[in-house]
């Protein structure tokens, strides 16, 4: 039975990866645009001549395939998305955007996971408390910003925090990965470039994890009214079960199991958010990719980095799709 | 079930005898309007959000009458079509700061902050509210159709719905907006289609569960069994109570969708000359407004923007605790 | 630990004594919006050792939420007001938390009133009969796992399940094997006292007659007290051998079994017995006509009186109270709360009917 879900949630997982290309293949296409001729046109403009433009575009092309028909074109395209083969970028030919990719998908990565570990975990058990130890004034208190912060984007609390701390009062930095200018940077081997990438992080991390870390502790809050009202709280209770074994095994342990729903049902805004974080803070991201491969109109770049993001997305999707069985019996047994 | 006293049991009966129309009135009063207005009082969740809202835009309404209109919407003047508007650079002096003849100041582009956010506002609020409403109707007519339909129909919306949800919706917006518009951006109505397109998903997933709940409820098995319709089914038993879910769901979706114009907006590929709140942010962070100190151009549309998403954040939580009655507290 | 010993004292010293539950006085009130709602208002009855006690009531009449205080497990907005609640001679609502803790489950146990919801979904029975046993244990004094187990398995054959049982998750078992795990979690650790909370309330017939002849096998076992909380008088009569009514927060009537259906004494409790059917086949507790009185705001002086046959001179009622009903003063009925007065021996009940000396 197990096997049923395991099998159907990859199921899931393909089809969602299936019609993420499907968009990214058809939706530029559909416009009629040409991305090669604009590019080269702009290029042969800018140098002053226009003769062998066109023949120039004929080649590139038939180095995208351009000018096959389209279903051939498609065809090509998921073939080689199986073999994560993204492609070449336009204007920084020949690089292929799986080498542009791995300069950035690691910043990506570690901020996005760092920051959803501390919000999720740290939100939830603070959420979880609000609603347990409703006499303790602290979370009383808290309750208030949270509410606030729950509801501010990401990136317009990166905008706030920027103002304070890089700026009106200057103690961290708000542009960029790590110190630039310096001779020989990126060196993950030296102790220096590690603490200036930490700097650089605090801010972006922090824009995320406040925000986030107080919309779980919102959702939390709200579960744990509806789980310290199911009968087997009072069971426990009534077990003489010690509070912190009523808390922890008992209502926390079951209001995870929507969380984590919620945890995967939002990933997708997640994702978006700290692409524009990555923005404002001009991390050297996937974001950070995307917005200067938007400003030159780098369409294999674009179409790459959006794969890329809509597969990490889906991916983590599966995982806690997969992490799920495990908390919830129910589900491994094929009920419910 | 254990229930304890409740205070609103003693429901007088209307119209057993000959009742004058000012007691009628006074129970109408007591049952109809009592009751939501108490319910308020305990929800003060929704009552902080409709309060911040309505001082949003009392705010706009304000500045309304303390602009002229053709310093707003501006006249197109001579050849070059250039407009009035003090909501379009190089109206006003630019980087005045807020103390001296404009309320907010002014913007490096010379544009005034004050008649900018008085036609973003309503301008940003408009995109979310018409994308929310297609893409709640769409979801709606279909998780409708998938509920009622069942079967392989069913199956169809289903997969699709769970294949969108984790495709990131500001990364599908990009891909449109870059490669319908490339180079200028996506105005402000294609921009709410565009929005609108990717935002029936959730609600859609929402609602058919709710339909699948409510169809086996009695009162919905009641009306069936007496020969009601499907149509006659979805809309005399099962809206008026499918109504907070879906008003949660439209307050989430306006939410969703400025978010995302705002998202877009700020990433440069909206209608940046468009006086929209996301179009100020792209001007802010493209020029650097911080780098120069100009805190103020960034203050106001912050402000505005946190006041908007808070305000709907608190009504959706509000909402939540009306559709789902087991969060409301107890007696 | 103190707590502990101290009632293990008492159970020596007052074993002389029957009495095991003492309830003087009881007050429970919720505050609301509406104001104070007093759901349990001067309760006192006493309970023996070895006594299963009916408890019986209209929805609202209190009854829960007393039984829910008697183990400290009512919630806010209810605050108890007043009143003691001793068990074995040990006074529950002096405890800390600690102690009233240790006392849950070892001396006082509940079988809950939602069978279907009251086993926690996500672990296996094994562990949520195990963890009650477990926290009520010194750690050193702890079993290992094979004995552990050996009581378990013990455990579940006692209410009738297989030992298979322990293996399994709630979502597996059906609602009357659910509730026969809740009975083997409630004698787990052998208590003075059990506390049940209409345990059958969402069984079909056949199977509530299983659990509660379960019940009571093991209550006899055990020579535990049994508080039996519940709607269904045939179940009652069966069952319990002293009967207490609650009618707006009063006990209004507390007699043995057969004397309270044989000649009732209070009004109420009068009418709800002849409104039963037949008793001895089976008897819900429908209720009788008219609604309960709202507690916000309750009827002046005897709380009864709106609905009362007697005060309202019913002609059915007439019969046997007709000599009683001529020395009352129906003005005493609105302007006085009648105390819950020891009528005859061992039979108390509150109505105005029985003070004769006014």
């Amino acid at each position: 039975m197990v096997l049923k879900y395991i099998v159907s949630r990859l199921a899931m997982f393909i089809v969602t990866i299936f019609v993420a290309s499907t968009i990214i293949f058809f939706l530029p296409r559909m416009t009629g645009q040409n991305p090669l001729e604009e590019k080269f046109y702009q290029e042969a403009q800018r140098g002053g001549y226009l003769e062998d433009v066109d023949e120039i575009v004929a080649a590139f092309e038939a180095q995208y395939g351009f000018d096959k028909p389209l279903w051939q074109q498609y065809f090509t395209f998921m073939v080689n998305l199986t073999r994560f083969d993204l492609g070449r970028s336009i204007f920084s030919w020949p690089k292929t955007v799986n080498q542009l990719l791995a300069e950035t998908v690691m910043w990506t990565l570690a901020l996005s996971l760092l920051t959803a570990f501390i919000a999720f975990g740290v939100g939830t058990i603070m959420g979880a408390l609000m609603e347990w130890k409703r006499n303790n004034t602290f979370l009383m208190v808290s309750f208030f910003p949270f509410m606030i912060w729950a509801a501010v984007p990401y990136f317009i609390f990166g905008l706030v925090l920027l103002t304070v701390f890089s700026f009106a009062w200057p103690i961290l930095p708000g542009y960029g990965g790590y110190q630039t200018g310096v001779v020989g940077w990126p060196n993950w081997a030296e102790w220096d470039f590690l603490v200036s990438v930490l700097k650089h992080g605090t801010l972006p991390a922090l824009s995320i994890i406040l925000v986030s870390l107080a919309g779980w502790a919102m959702g939390m809050r709200g579960m744990m009214v509806t789980t310290k009202g199911e009968d087997y709280m009072l069971l426990a209770e009534a077990k003489g079960l010690p509070g912190r074994v009523q808390f922890y095994r008992y209502a926390i342990r079951n209001s995870t199991l929507p969380q984590l729903t919620g945890l995967a049902l939002q990933l997708g805004l997640i994702v978006s958010g700290l692409l524009l974080v990555e923005v404002v803070f001009a991390y050297p991201g996937v974001g950070g990719m995307l917005m200067s491969a938007i400003r030159i109109s780098d369409h294999a770049i674009i179409q790459g980095t959006v794969f890329v993001l809509a597969f990490g997305t889906a991916s983590a999707t599966l995982i806690i799709d997969m992490i799920y069985p495990f908390i919830d019996p129910r589900i491994r047994y094929g009920a419910a | 079930m254990q229930d304890t006293t409740h205070p609103d049991r003693s429901i007088t009966p209307v119209g057993t005898e000959e009742t004058t129309f000012s007691e009628r009135a006074a129970t109408v009063y007591r049952e109809r309007v009592i009751p939501p207005l108490r319910y308020l009082r305990r929800n003060t969740l929704m009552v902080f959000g409709l309060c911040i809202l309505g001082g949003l835009t009392l705010l706009v309404l304000m500045s309304y009458l303390f602009y002229r209109q053709e310093d707003l919407y501006g006249e197109i003047q001579g050849v070059n079509g250039l407009s009035s508007a003090l909501s379009v650079p190089a109206r006003v002096k630019p980087n005045w700061n807020p103390f001296g003849e404009f309320p907010l100041g002014t913007d490096e582009q010379g544009r005034d902050i004050l008649a900018h956010l008085t036609v973003g506002t309503p301008l940003t609020l408009r995109i979310g509210l018409i994308a929310a409403a297609i893409g709640i109707g769409v979801g709606m007519v279909l998780a409708f159709v998938a509920a009622y339909a069942g079967g392989w129909v069913d199956a169809v919306i289903r997969v699709l719905v769970d294949s969108l949800i984790p495709i990131p919706g500001l990364v599908i917006l990009i891909i449109i907006a870059t490669s319908l518009t490339p180079g200028t951006g996506l105005t402000v109505d294609q921009l709410a289609v565009a929005i609108a397109v990717l935002s029936w998903p959730g609600p859609a997933r929402v609602i058919r569960s709710q339909v699948l709940v409510m169809r086996e409820r009695g009162y919905v098995q009641m009306a069936r069994m007496s020969g009601t319709g499907s149509l006659g089914i979805i809309f005399k038993e099962m809206m008026p109570n499918l109504a907070p879910y879906i008003l949660a769901s439209y307050v989430g979706a306006v939410t969703g969708a400025i978010l995302a114009t705002i998202g877009i907006e700020t990433l440069g590929l909206g209608d940046i000359d468009a006086p929209t709140l996301g179009a100020m942010l792209y001007w802010i962070i493209e020029l650097g407004a911080l780098l120069k100190g100009q805190w103020w151009w960034l203050l106001s549309p912050t402000i505005v923007i946190v006041l908007l998403f808070v305000g709907l954040f608190m009504i959706s939580a509000g909402l939540d605790e009306v559709a789902n009655p087991r969060l409301r507290r107890r007696v | 630990m103190t707590s502990a010993t101290a009632l293990a004292d008492a159970a020596n010293t007052d074993a002389s004594t029957d009495a095991l539950l003492e309830v003087e006085n009881l007050k429970v009130y919720y505050d609301t919006d509406a104001g104070q709602v007093k759901a349990v208002d001067d309760v006192t009855f006493t309970l023996k050792r070895g006594e299963r006690m009916g408890l019986v009531g209209e929805s609202g009449s209190g009854k829960t939420t007393m039984a829910m205080a008697l183990m400290r497990l009512h919630k806010p907005p209810a605050i108890i007001a007043g009143g003691t609640v001793r068990l074995d001679g040990v006074s529950l609502l002096d405890l800390n938390e600690e102690g009233m803790r240790q006392a849950r489950l070892r001396d006082i146990a509940l079988v809950p009133q939602g069978a279907m919801n009251s086993l926690n979904p996500v672990y296996r029975v094994r562990d949520q009969i195990v963890d009650g046993i477990k926290h009520h244990t010194p750690r050193d004094e702890m079993p290992n796992k094979s004995v552990v187990h050996e009581r378990v398995v013990e455990l579940l054959n006692s209410v009738g399940l297989d030992g298979s049982v322990s293996e399994m998750y709630p979502h597996e078992l059906s609602g009357g094997m659910k509730q026969r795990v809740a009975l083997a979690i409630a004698t787990s650790l052998r208590p003075k006292m059990i506390l049940a909370d209409e345990p059958t309330s969402a069984l079909d017939v056949v199977v509530q007659r299983q659990i509660m002849l379960t019940l009571e096998q093991l209550q006899q076992e055990m020579q535990a007290s049994v508080l039996l909380v519940g709607h269904d008088m045939g179940l009652m009569a069966q069952f319990a051998d002293v009967l207490g009514v609650m009618y707006a927060g009063h006990l209004v009537e507390f007699a043995p079994i057969d004397e309270i259906f044989a000649n009732p004494k209070h009004p109420y409790t009068k009418k709800l017995i002849s409104s039963l059917p037949d008793i001895q086949v089976k008897g819900r507790f429908t209720g009788i006509e008219g609604l309960p009185p709202t507690l916000v705001v309750p009827p002046p002086g005897c709380r009864f009186h709106p609905r009362c046959p007697i005060y309202n001179d019913d002609e059915d009622f007439r019969g046997e109270f007709l000599e009683l009903r001529g020395s009352l003063d129906t003005s005493l009925c609105t302007t006085v709360d009648p105390p819950l007065n020891e009528i005859e021996p061992r039979r108390w009940a509150a109505c105005h009917l029985y003070e004769g000396g006014n």
